[in-house]
């Protein structure tokens, strides 16, 4: 029972930063039409950072962020840019974000080599350190991202719903055209949208340097379960991610618990398969039939 | 069949989408032979009535019947196989292929099923009919507005139309290429194909059509002889207001 | 189809099947028929994605799937029932192809979306079907399977030997299908498909069945090729077999070379390929992977038709300079080994079809085409 409760809660910390991950993908995903695949990269190499400053100056790996986050916001915006300036659309975006996505790996691959990357736990103080609720431990680190993943995706849907930026790229991405004509700059928002997806993977990034390490192929190891989060939570849905990013997470590990890893991730991917074939309406309910 | 016969019958045609009667009841008919134009202001369900019949749409109610078939909420190839072909408001031509290749398409798979060989032959002569044939190895990106109009007429008629549906061909053309249109539409009738037009352009449709049939908010509010229901005060209330109606 | 065609292909496959032979007598290195059975694979793995994505506008991310399932197939009927290897390719290409027509059933009938449905089912389904290859014991469990010496008709000649020819007629049976069905109704049907589903639905094309034909057909050459090349890898397991790589590269193919036509995906697994090897043996890992994903960028925003079209244009120009690069290093003795020269003299090549019309025509204009 202890073991079942302490996987309910390892798979929602986990869960947590799948939904971290899903939020920027959702976002530039349903309201900008662009797929971005190395979003991924962004968070890995916001992990890298992380673990070089960590270990090379001994910066505290959450203060590693002033870093990273402005870094990567940075990205986001450029990335826009280009996107905006290249006419890409949503099916061209999926192949030159992954163009991106394997040049970043190969850079990454580059200067870090490909061994396991692990900020040793005198640089990082909180690692192994939990919280004891009762018989459970509640780890620090993963009790922080899940703590930032609430604080993200609230300030998102509060950006999205309360603000007037927000409501306008929403009404943006429902028709292009008569937005348009009502005066608001879609440049700029998408731009500004963008630049915050990659502010949240530089902060996803953090945390997985942080929790569990990293690779240069850990990219595409998180890409699957993270596309799964992204369709069940439904396009350009913080709160749906987020969600969606629990319930996978949670499955993950007690799937696990109940019969071993392997399964795990084949649960996850049937669940995926079933979200497609099953809503795929609420997958692209912002889409108006023909 | 003979000219005069019932070719397409739409009895009672209802569909909604989300909560609004796009078509709300509509009864019309074209008999072999015959042009009936389609009018209405905006948003009075015309194009919807095309995607209907042309089974891109299942009707929520009612009933289509093209000669003595049930076409209703049938899929679009085989509806097109019976005899029917509809052109686009904004043509929609195969943009990675030239002219020819676009009318082959209609050659292949429409009533003839012609091989690959004889339907860029017949392709050819589809264009002459339509007047382009002097550009039938273009690619389409070079055609003009008004030459992929009628390309895409030419690629129904390829199709093996007997029944054309025709979705507001003249719009944006200049008055030049109006006559022209008009012209080849009147040689296509000529030749045996029937024509239901829905057009915006009052002189071309009262002048093509034997008949007219005008819509308003989904439902048929006039019907008959062009120069008569153009005099409708119900017509020309919809079209102008109420006041304008009663005050002419 | 002229006569002339199937003649053609017949030729060149006789052609090809000497090389071996031709190989032992000059006292060729075998790393020339291994490098050229590499070749042939990527041909057949870029040639049947081609044939249902460049064709149809089905945008497939589940090469890997299909791919993988034919490796399986022939691994685990040889390893764990003691199967004939040559009667295991047909059914790898046959389960290959059953997987195909499963997610067909499942997206194709849809009205709307089919386009983005589809591709991210073929991504999930590789997904799936590689972590139910891991846990399941029968076929694989997560320990790899090792193939070993797998008996085959000695007529075929040494393993090296045997590979390459049974890869070469595999490629060549790919890309004749590949030929045939883009001059028959069935590539015009699928190039309307890809322009204008709906439109080529109301002019009477069947598109269920079209799809479901050609996607039958391209799974079934993935699966095929896939079978024999578990001999090639020969210890099989779940990390090599579906990792990124496949599908990555046959996508990376098909849009180098050109996705309309059935010569595209050949020139480019040939391009690809060969540099590919290079930079690998050169250490260059890095920069390999850096010129891909650049090229993949540049490809699909500024030549989106693909170098073929272009190569049918400046084919006097890009051929030359190839060939004139190519001579330079040889007869200079630049370079370790010709298939490094030849890559080079293709880097040539692609710079000078990669080069903008505007800039190709002030520059270039005056050379002579005939």
């Amino acid at each position: 029972m202890q073991l079942f409760g302490q996987a309910l809660i390892s798979g929602i910390f986990l869960g947590s930063l799948y939904g971290m991950i899903a939020i920027g993908l959702t976002l530039t995903w349903g309201m900008l039409k662009v797929i971005n695949l190395s979003h991924f990269s962004f968070a890995i190499f916001a992990a890298y950072i992380t673990y070089q400053l960590s270990t090379s100056l001994g910066m505290n790996p959450f203060l590693t962020m002033l870093v990273t986050v402005p870094l990567f916001f940075l990205v986001g915006v450029a990335l826009q840019w280009f996107i905006d300036v290249f006419r890409v659309d949503e099916f061209m975006s999926l192949l030159v974000t992954f163009g991106l996505f394997i040049i970043l790996e190969s850079v990454m691959r580059w200067f870090w080599t490909a061994d396991h990357r692990f900020i040793p736990s005198d640089l990082n103080p909180y690692l192994g350190v939990s919280i004891w609720v009762g018989p459970f431990a509640l780890p620090i680190p993963q009790l922080a991202s899940f703590i930032a993943a609430i604080l993200i995706s609230s300030l998102t849907m509060y950006l999205l719903h309360r603000t007037y930026a927000g409501k306008a790229l929403r009404a943006l991405s429902q028709d292009r055209e008569i937005a348009g004509a009502f005066g608001v700059d879609h440049r700029r928002s998408g731009m500004l949208l963008s630049g915050l997806a990659g502010a949240y993977a530089a902060v996803a990034g953090a945390f997985i340097g942080m929790i569990y390490g990293i690779t240069p192929t850990a990219a595409i190891e998180w890409l699957p379960v993270v596309f799964a989060v992204v369709i069940l939570g439904g396009l350009a849905n913080a709160f749906g991610a987020f969600a969606a990013g629990m319930l996978i997470g949670v499955t993950d590990h007690v799937t696990s618990v109940i019969a071993d890893a392997g399964m795990a991730s084949l649960v996850t991917f049937v669940i995926l398969i079933l979200a497609l074939l099953l809503r795929p309406d609420g997958l692209f309910a912002r889409r108006i039939a023909e | 069949m003979g000219v005069g016969t019932m070719m397409l019958t739409c009895e009672n045609v209802t569909r909604k989408f989300g909560g609004l009667w796009a078509l709300a009841g509509v009864d019309l008919s074209v008999a072999e032979g015959e042009i009936v134009g389609l009018v209405g202001p905006n948003g009075s369900g015309k194009s919807t009535l095309i995607n209907v019949i042309s089974g891109y749409y299942a009707p929520n109610a009612g009933r289509i019947s093209f000669r003595e078939h049930d076409i209703t909420a049938k899929a679009p190839h085989w509806i097109t196989g019976l005899g029917i072909a509809r052109t686009y408001q904004i043509p929609r031509p195969f943009h990675t292929m030239t002219a020819l290749e676009n009318v082959a398409v209609g050659c292949m798979f429409g009533r003839s099923r012609d091989s690959v060989a004889e339907a860029r032959e017949h392709a050819r002569h589809w264009l002459e009919v339509t007047g382009l044939g002097h550009c039938a190895d273009a690619p389409v990106e070079k055609l003009t507005l008004h030459q992929r109009r009628f390309l895409e007429l030419a690629r129904a008629l390829a199709s093996g139309a007997d029944l054309l549906l025709l979705d507001e061909v003249l719009a944006g053309l200049n008055p030049t290429e109006i006559e022209i249109s008009m012209d080849r539409i009147r040689g296509i009738h000529e030749r045996g194909v029937s024509i239901l037009i829905v057009e915006h352009i009052m002189r071309a449709v009262v002048s093509l059509s034997q008949r007219l049939v005008v819509l308003d908010q989904g439902q048929v509010i006039a019907e008959g002889v062009s120069q008569q229901v153009m005099r409708d005060p119900a017509v020309i209330g919809a079209y102008l207001g109420k006041d304008y109606a009663r005050d002419h | 189809m002229k006569w002339q065609v199937p003649v053609a292909f017949l030729t060149a496959g006789l052609l090809l099947w000497v090389v071996p032979w031709l190989r032992a007598q000059l006292d060729f290195p075998v790393f020339y028929l291994i490098f050229l059975y590499f070749v042939f694979f990527w041909i057949a793995q870029a040639s049947s994605w081609n044939m249902l994505t460049g064709y149809s506008g089905y945008f497939s991310f589940g090469q890997g799937a299909f791919y993988g399932v034919g490796v399986y197939t022939t691994a685990t009927l040889v390893d764990k029932f003691d199967g004939n290897f040559l009667v295991s390719l047909p059914l790898a290409g046959l389960n290959a192809a059953l997987l195909g027509l499963g997610i067909g059933f499942a997206v194709f009938r849809q009205r709307k979306l089919r386009g983005e449905l589809f591709a991210l089912l073929t991504l999930a389904v590789a997904l799936v079907v590689a972590a139910v290859i891991r846990n399941m014991d029968a076929i694989d469990g997560g320990y790899g399977v090792p193939l070993g010496q797998v008996p085959y008709p000695e007529f075929l000649g040494d393993y090296s030997t045997m590979l390459y020819r049974l890869g070469l007629i595999i490629a060549l049976l790919t890309v004749f299908v590949a030929y045939a069905i883009q001059h028959s109704r069935l590539g015009q049907g699928l190039f309307a498909i890809r322009d204008d589903e709906a439109v080529a639905e109301g002019l009477g094309v069947p598109t269920f069945r079209y799809k479901m034909v050609v996607l039958a057909i391209s799974c079934f050459f993935a699966g095929l090729s896939g079978g024999l090349h578990a001999l090639q890898i020969n210890y099989v397991a779940v990390e090599s077999v579906f990792n990124i790589r496949i599908p990555l590269f046959v996508i990376l193919m098909s849009i180098l070379g050109g996705r309309r036509h059935w010569l595209g995906p050949v020139l480019g697994a040939v391009i690809i390929y060969t540099l590919s090897d290079r930079f690998s043996s050169a250490r260059l890992e890095f920069l390999n992977q850096i010129i891909i994903g650049s090229l993949l960028i540049v490809m699909v925003l500024f030549v989106r038709e693909g170098i073929f079209a272009r190569l049918q244009r400046r084919a006097w120009f890009a051929l030359g300079l190839f060939g004139l690069v190519l001579v330079i290093q040889v007869l200079g003795g630049i370079g370790v080994r010709l298939i490094s020269q030849v890559a080079v003299a293709m880097l040539a090549l692609i710079a000078a079809l990669l080069l903008p019309d505007v800039l190709y025509r002030k520059l270039f204009g005056w050379v002579w085409v005939p």
